[in-house]
C-alpha cells in the first residue's frame, strides 16, 4: 500500500505537469504509453551492476510516468501477460522466432530454441540490429541474416502444406 | 494469404522489405492490419484512460482474428492458408496470436519479437554494453558521467547540457538521462554500433574534459537523429521516443528505409 501512497504523491509533486495534458501527445505516442503502463511494460531501467545509463532511470521513474500521465496508479499486468502466452517459453506453436546480437530487445525475445514447433535463429554479426530479416533482400546482407531467412523459408514451406 | 501485423504506429502504406519480396514470391495476397488505437483506428475521439480500457493485447489479438474472418466471408481469394509476420511488439503478437487463434493461420514469423514482459527490462541497457564492448562501453560510461558532473553540479550546468541538444527547460533530470539513454542505445539498435563506437574512440582521451565529451555526443546525436531529438520539449522528447520505440517495433519502417 505505501507504494501506491507514494505514486500519489508522485502525481502532485511531479513538476513535468505537460505529462498529464493530453493535448500535448502525439495520439500514437499515448496509446503505446498506455500500453506498457497497463499491460506489457518493458520499461528500460538501469542495471545494478555495469550500467550505462543514470542510475536513476529506475523502475519507481517509470511508474511514476505512468501515473502522472493518466492520473491514477498503474502497474502492468505482465505477470499475467507471462503467464497466458508464456514469456520467453512461448505456449504457441509453429512459430519461427529470429533475433539478432545488436538488438537490445533480444533480452525480451526467447533467447533459445523453444521446441520443434518454434524454431529459433539467432544472427550474430555486425551492425546487426533490431528485425535485420525483415528489411528487402540484399546480396550484400551478413551471411547470417541470409541464413537465418534461408531457415525460415524451411519452415514456411513446411508449415504452408500442413 | 500472407497478414502483417500492425504495430504501434499509423500505418503509412502497403507493407514492404522482406515480407513483401516474399510475398511475390509465393504469389500470396499480402495485407496489413492498423492496430487498434493507432492512426486512424481510434474507436474514441478522446484518449483518457478510460477511453483506453479496450486498448489490450486479447482485443488486439481478437481484431486480427475478427478481420481474417471477415476477409475469408468477403474475398474469395482469402480461403486459403494464412501465414503471419511481424516484428518487435508486432512480432510478440505474432506469438501470441498463434497460441490465442491457432486455427486462424498456418504459422507466424516473429522477429526481435518482445514476447518476454519484463517489467523492470535493465536487460537492454546491459545488452548494449555487450554489444558494444568493454571500451566503447566505457566511452559510453564517460559521456553519462560528463553530463552526471555537469548537471548535479548547479542550475547552470543543466541548462547548459539542455542547450546542447535544444531541450526545453521544464525537463526532468531524469527525462534527460533517459534521452542522451536512448540516444546512444538506438544507434546500437539500428544497425549504427560501429559509427558510434568509431566516433567515441576517435573523440574521447584521458585528458578529455567534460566539456569536450559532452559536446562530441551531443554533435553525434544531433547529426545522427536531427536536432529536434529533445528540441520541442518533454512532451515532444516522448513523442519521439516512442515513435522511435515505434521504428523499433515497426520494422516495416526500417524497410522502407533500408529498401532506399
Amino acid at each position: 500500500m505505501s507504494h501506491h501512497v507514494f505514486s500519489f504523491l508522485f502525481i502532485l509533486l511531479d513538476n513535468t505537469k505537460a505529462l498529464g495534458d493530453p493535448t500535448r501527445w502525439d495520439v500514437n505516442s499515448r496509446s503505446w504509453r498506455w500500453q506498457t503502463c497497463y499491460q506489457v511494460s518493458y520499461f528500460n531501467t538501469a542495471p545494478p551492476g555495469g550500467s550505462l545509463r543514470a542510475l536513476s532511470v529506475n523502475l519507481e521513474y517509470h511508474l511514476r510516468q505512468c501515473a502522472s500521465i493518466f492520473g491514477q496508479v498503474m502497474y502492468p499486468s505482465s505477470t499475467a501477460m507471462n503467464s497466458e502466452y508464456g514469456g520467453a517459453f512461448p505456449a504457441a506453436e509453429r512459430v519461427f522466432y529470429s533475433d539478432f546480437s545488436d538488438d537490445p530487445w533480444q533480452r525480451a525475445s526467447v533467447t533459445a530454441q523453444v521446441g520443434s514447433a518454434q524454431p529459433y535463429a539467432y544472427s550474430v554479426c555486425e551492425d546487426c540490429g533490431h528485425c535485420s530479416d525483415f528489411h528487402t533482400p540484399s546480396d550484400n546482407d551478413p551471411q547470417p541474416i541470409k541464413a537465418s531467412r534461408a531457415e525460415f523459408e524451411k519452415y514456411l514451406n513446411l508449415w504452408l502444406n500442413q | 494469404m500472407f497478414l502483417e501485423i500492425g504495430g504501434e504506429g499509423t500505418l503509412s502504406g502497403p507493407p514492404s522489405g522482406y515480407v513483401a519480396t516474399l510475398a511475390k514470391n509465393y504469389s500470396a495476397l499480402l495485407i496489413s492490419v492498423e492496430h487498434r488505437y493507432y492512426g486512424q483506428s481510434m474507436p474514441t475521439a478522446t484518449v483518457t484512460a478510460d477511453d483506453l480500457k479496450l486498448l489490450t493485447v486479447e482485443q488486439a489479438l481478437a481484431d486480427l482474428a475478427a478481420f481474417t474472418d471477415y476477409y475469408k466471408m468477403t474475398v474469395p481469394q482469402a480461403n486459403s492458408a494464412w501465414f503471419v509476420f511481424g516484428g518487435s511488439y508486432p512480432g510478440a503478437l505474432a506469438s501470441w496470436y498463434r497460441h490465442a487463434y491457432p486455427e486462424h493461420s498456418k504459422g507466424s514469423l516473429s522477429s526481435s519479437g518482445v514476447v518476454n514482459c519484463i517489467v523492470d527490462y535493465s536487460g537492454f541497457d546491459t545488452q548494449v554494453a555487450a554489444a558494444t564492448g568493454n571500451d566503447c562501453a566505457n566511452n559510453i560510461r564517460r559521456v553519462q558521467s560528463a553530463f552526471e558532473n555537469t548537471i548535479q553540479s548547479s542550475p547552470a550546468g543543466f541548462s547548459s547540457a539542455l542547450s546542447l541538444f535544444q531541450c526545453e527547460k521544464d525537463m526532468s533530470h531524469e527525462d534527460f538521462y533517459y534521452m542522451i539513454a536512448d540516444s546512444w542505445s538506438m544507434m546500437v539498435q539500428y544497425n549504427s554500433k560501429t559509427m558510434l563506437c568509431s566516433a567515441l574512440d576517435a573523440g574521447i582521451s584521458d585528458q578529455s574534459t567534460d566539456e569536450q565529451v559532452m559536446a562530441l555526443f551531443s554533435d553525434l546525436s544531433n547529426d545522427y537523429w536531427g536536432k529536434d531529438f529533445c528540441a520541442q520539449g518533454f512532451c515532444k522528447y516522448l513523442i519521439i521516443v516512442f515513435h522511435a520505440f515505434v521504428y523499433i517495433f515497426s520494422c516495416l519502417k526500417l524497410a522502407t528505409f533500408y529498401s532506399m
